[in-house]
Order: C-alpha cells, then structure tokens, then sequence
C-alpha cells in the first residue's frame, strides 16, 4: 500500500510540478480534497461504492481506501523534493538526446529517492495504525492490527488489546529502524 | 586545471572574423531564426526578432537581463514554444506556434548556466548520458577522448559535486560535445565562475568551439565574453533585435546610444548636424565635433557623437587631431592598467583612458583630442 501510494504521489506531484496549464491545476485541486473528508465518512463512501463489488469485506478495499486517504501526503513529499531538484537537470536530460520517460526514469527519480523513501516509511507506518477508515472497511475475514486492537477494547478484553498494540508497536519499531539503518531515511522535518 | 592555455589566433581583434572562420574545420547546421515572438502569460519576452546563423559560426546573444536573450535561446532549444515565427535548423523547421519537435530530437544541445551536472552520476556517466545509441565500447572510448579534451581524463570516475565550479563547467561542456550537435547553446555559461577562471574559461571555450567547429549560439550579458568569442553579435533590448554585427563593428559603429553605452565605455555629446553633415554643432562654448563619416541625420537635425575614452588624447598628444577642445581636468584614477581620467568639457564630462605613466594632475588646464576616425554619429533619439 505505501509503495502503491508513494508512486501515485509522485505522479500528481509531477504533474502538478512540472506541467502548466488547467490538467494541472485540476490534478492538484483532486488530489487534496481527501484531506478535508472525515475518515469515517470517506470509508462510508467507499463502503457505499464498493458495496455489490466482490472487493466488499476484502484487504484489497482497505488497501484502496487508504491509498486514496494518504495519496495527498505522498503527493507533498513528492512535490517538497520535486521543487528542489533544478529544472535544468531535467533539462540537460532532454539535450543530451534522452526522451521525458527516460529523463524521469534516469534523472529525476534517482534524484527524487530519498524524498520518496522516507514518504514511504511514514505512509507505512500511518497504514499500520489507521483506525479510522478501516474500522468501516474491515470485514471478518479482513482486520488490520489496529482495528483488531480497537474491537478487543470494546468487547472489554484489554489484555488481548494490549497484546496486539505491542505487536504493532514491533512491527512499526522494525520498519522504521529498517528504514534508517539501510536506506539511511531521517525522519525529520526537514524532509516533509 | 594546470592546461595551458592558447590564445586562439581569431580573437586577437586586428584579424577579421570573416577570414579567420576559412580555416577552422565546419561541422555545424545553419539556424534561421524568423520573427520569433515568445509570451508569458500576457507578458511578451520577444517581440519578433530574426535572424540566421551560418554553419560553424559563433553567434552571441548579449544584451541586459530581460532582454529575451535567454528565451530565445531556450526556444531554440526546444524548452519554450513560440507563440509565433519559425525557427529552422538545418533546413528543418523544428518550431512554430502550431508545431515543436521535441528538444531530444533537434541535435542540439546547451550548457547551462547552473551546469546542471548530475549529482548521482560520475563524471564518465555523465559524459556518456547521451551515447546510448552506440555500441557500449564505442560510447566508451567517445567519452574518453571528449574527457581528454576538456581536461577531465582523472576524474572520469568522481562524482559531480565533489568537483570544482570550473571542473563541473568542464563536464557540462564535454557533455554537451560528445553528442556531436548540430549546435550548441550556451546559456551564460561562465557567470557563476569566478573572475580569474571565468577569462581562462572563456580561452578554453573558445580554442574547443574552434576545435570542433560547432555552430554556436552563446547568451550572455557581460561584453568581454561577447566581443572576445564571437564571429557577430546580436545585441537585444526589451524583445528586440537592437543591432546585429561582428563585435569590431558593434564597438566601433554603435547604431544607436544604448548600443554605445550597453558595449564598452562611451563618451557622448549631442549637437546639431552643420553643414556638411560631417560636423556637429553643440551647446558647449567652443565645441564642434567632426566625424570621418557623416552623420545620418539632415543638416540641422538633432545627432549625437560617440566616441570611447581610450580614444581620448590630451596635451601634446591632441596636437594632431582635427577635435581640440579646451578642458580642465577634474579627477585621475589610477587603475593600474590605465589611468581613468574624468575632464570637464564646457560643462559636459568626458572619460578618457591613458597610459598608467601619462602625466596629468588634477585641476589641470589642457587641450583634449579626439580623431575625427574615432568618432561616430548615433541618433539623438530616447536612450
């Protein structure tokens, strides 16, 4: 999910970045409205849509909710490390004879990694603990951590809960010391 | 960066451009340049400009920030659609407002001002970005020999930014040569250097374009690297092509006071056209200036005589000249090079240029000379 995210953001934040015109104004007004709709209104929404679809009650719908939630954070991080990457490196790209898709497959994405790493890790890290949507979403057979830790509280059995918070506390903990011993991602704010 | 440097034969200002371009070798495309019109918004950048460059030839674009020169460049490129006009390279028209071939298809290719050298690539990665059309040994051993060149063999293996300015300018410059464009465009190349590198630079630029024998076309705002690097001039102000000439004609028969003044330091003074048409009667007491060539204004119209400081005699020295105004000097400069001396003239100042070993003092009564072949007519019109 983060990775599926991390690339959509990059795509807006691209043509939001780097193009002119209406398409971009258009893609950039769509992309952040997400973050003015309540969570549980937009996983109501989504539940409404998907509901006679064979995604109902899947991973696959929260996967697609969340995606949908967090592309604006992608798209920011992406566009805060577009910005700083010199038009002309682009530029000097397409002089040296090499077409757009190459240009950003060579150039700006190697550029770009760094930014998009450490989107990656937070958007993980923002999927492992999202209640809000998946709480709507989740069906029997799919319940995100968090939204098994959320049930257990309201059934009363906290213990269960805690034992689950810790387990997602572990995986978080690993995913981002993963992230910072070896893709050497900070997490700070300047990256954001 | 301890490459000697060889001061190429054409930049030595008695050779003419004309005949110093027969015997450099000519491996470059023509650019014709068609009432190009450029717009931002409601902002017009160019305002229709023309002009065609020949094959080989080194073309400057010079004028002051905002002068279009840049756009007009970056639209040659292929980086900014016209809004109107034709640009042709090679007999091909690769941009009207309708119609833009991609830049990656227009053989040309630019070094930028910024140097744009990428920072996750070495030197070699670099120089060899453009070459994937050919046979991996093949692309290697170009990179190695256009490396050579520019003196960057050693360091085909580091990375952009642990190199110095000049060194990166080096690799912006092999970069854009390894291509073998039809053209190069050079986007104010040498002003993030500093002053010393910028001058062995501009050498190097040169004896390579000479080398190699692209057609060139250079922007830049400072007249040094104009005058020193170029077969011919276009001067642009505000979208418009102000004069268009080799750098000896641009200096020494400025078409206009802007021209006189953005090109060199002019000293200037206006009057009317006597009979003649080769003298100037001005407001100063005592003071006509005659010209060997006429003015192209109608006897008793408004004209202004142009003539630079370094062609500015004084005392003894004036004797012979067929301007001789009386003048009171009022400051000298000493400049190591030269003296800077600022005169009074009737009221009006004049700048002149002497020998560091001249000897004028400060409050000095003298004769000021001025040849009548060193002085030129512009329009009396708005600067």
């Amino acid at each position: 999910m983060p990775t599926l995210t991390v690339v959509l953001g990059v795509a807006v934040a691209y043509v939001v970045v780097r193009e002119r015109g209406l398409l971009s104004g258009l893609v950039d007004y769509i992309s952040t409205v997400p973050i003015a709709v309540p969570g549980i209104v937009f996983a109501t929404g989504i539940v409404w849509l998907y509901l006679r679809s064979p995604l109902y009650g899947t991973l696959t719908l929260i996967v697609v909710a969340l995606v949908g939630v967090y592309i604006p954070h992608a798209a920011r991080f992406a566009s805060a490390g577009l910005i700083q990457i010199d038009k002309s490196l682009e530029e000097a790209g397409r002089m040296s004879g090499a077409g757009k898709l190459r240009v950003i497959r060579t150039i700006t994405f190697p550029l770009l990694r760094p930014s998009l790493m450490s989107a990656w890790i937070l958007l993980y890290v923002f999927a492992m603990r999202e209640v809000d949507e998946a709480v709507i979403i989740a069906g029997p057979n799919s319940r995100p951590l968090a939204v098994l830790a959320f049930s257990f509280i309201e059934a009363g059995a906290i213990r269960n809960s805690a034992v689950i918070g810790l387990l997602l506390t572990l995986v978080m903990l690993t995913g981002v010391l993963i992230a910072r011993m070896v893709f050497r991602v900070r997490l700070d704010s300047s990256s954001l | 960066m301890n490459r000697e440097v060889i001061v190429p034969e054409t930049i030595n200002p008695t050779s003419s451009p004309a005949r110093a371009r027969e015997d450099r070798p000519v491996t470059g495309a023509s650019v014709v340049v068609e009432d190009l019109r450029i717009k931002y918004g409601d902002t017009e950048a160019v305002k229709g400009i023309s002009f065609s460059i020949a094959p080989g030839e080194f073309v400057t674009l010079l004028g002051p920030s905002g002068c279009g020169k840049s756009t007009t460049l970056r639209c040659i490129a292929g980086l900014e659609p016209p809004s109107a006009g034709r640009i042709t390279i090679d007999g091909q028209v690769v941009a009207t407002a309708q119609n833009q071939v991609p830049p990656e298809r227009r053989g040309v290719n630019m070094v930028f001002q910024s140097y744009a050298v990428w920072p996750h690539m070495t030197v070699a990665g670099n120089v060899g970005y453009g070459l994937t059309k050919m046979p991996k040994a093949d692309a290697q051993a170009r990179v190695a020999e256009v490396l050579d060149l520019v003196g960057l063999s050693p360091y085909a293996s580091r990375y952009g930014t642990e190199l110095s300015g000049g060194q990166q300018q080096r690799v912006a410059l092999a970069r854009a040569i390894v291509t073998r464009p039809k053209v190069i465009l050079f986007d104010e190349p040498l002003s993030n250097l500093d002053a010393g590198l910028r001058e062995q630079m501009r050498f190097e630029l040169l004896e390579l374009q000479r080398t190699v024998g692209v057609t060139s076309i250079y922007v830049t705002h400072d007249q040094t690297e104009a005058m020193s690097m170029s077969d011919r001039v276009v001067l642009l102000r505000d979208g418009l092509i102000e004069q268009e000439a080799p750098p000896r004609e641009i200096y020494r028969r400025p078409r206009s006071r802007f021209v006189a003044e953005f090109v060199g330091r002019a000293n200037m003074i206006g009057g009317t056209v006597a009979e003649g048409g080769r003298t100037l009667t001005t407001e100063l007491p005592g003071v006509t200036v005659t010209g060997a060539e006429g003015a192209d204004e109608p006897v008793g119209a408004r004209s202004v005589a142009v003539f630079r400081s370094e062609d500015v005699l004084l005392g003894d020295a004036a004797g012979g000249c067929e301007n001789r105004w009386p003048a009171t000097v009022e400051r000298v400069t000493f400049l190591g090079r030269f003296l800077d001396v600022t005169l009074d003239v009737g009221g009006t100042v004049v700048r002149a240029e002497l020998r560091a070993d001249a000897s004028v003092a400060e409050g000095e009564r003298t004769t000021l000379g001025v040849r009548a072949a060193d002085v030129h007519f512009v329009p009396a019109a708005e600067l």
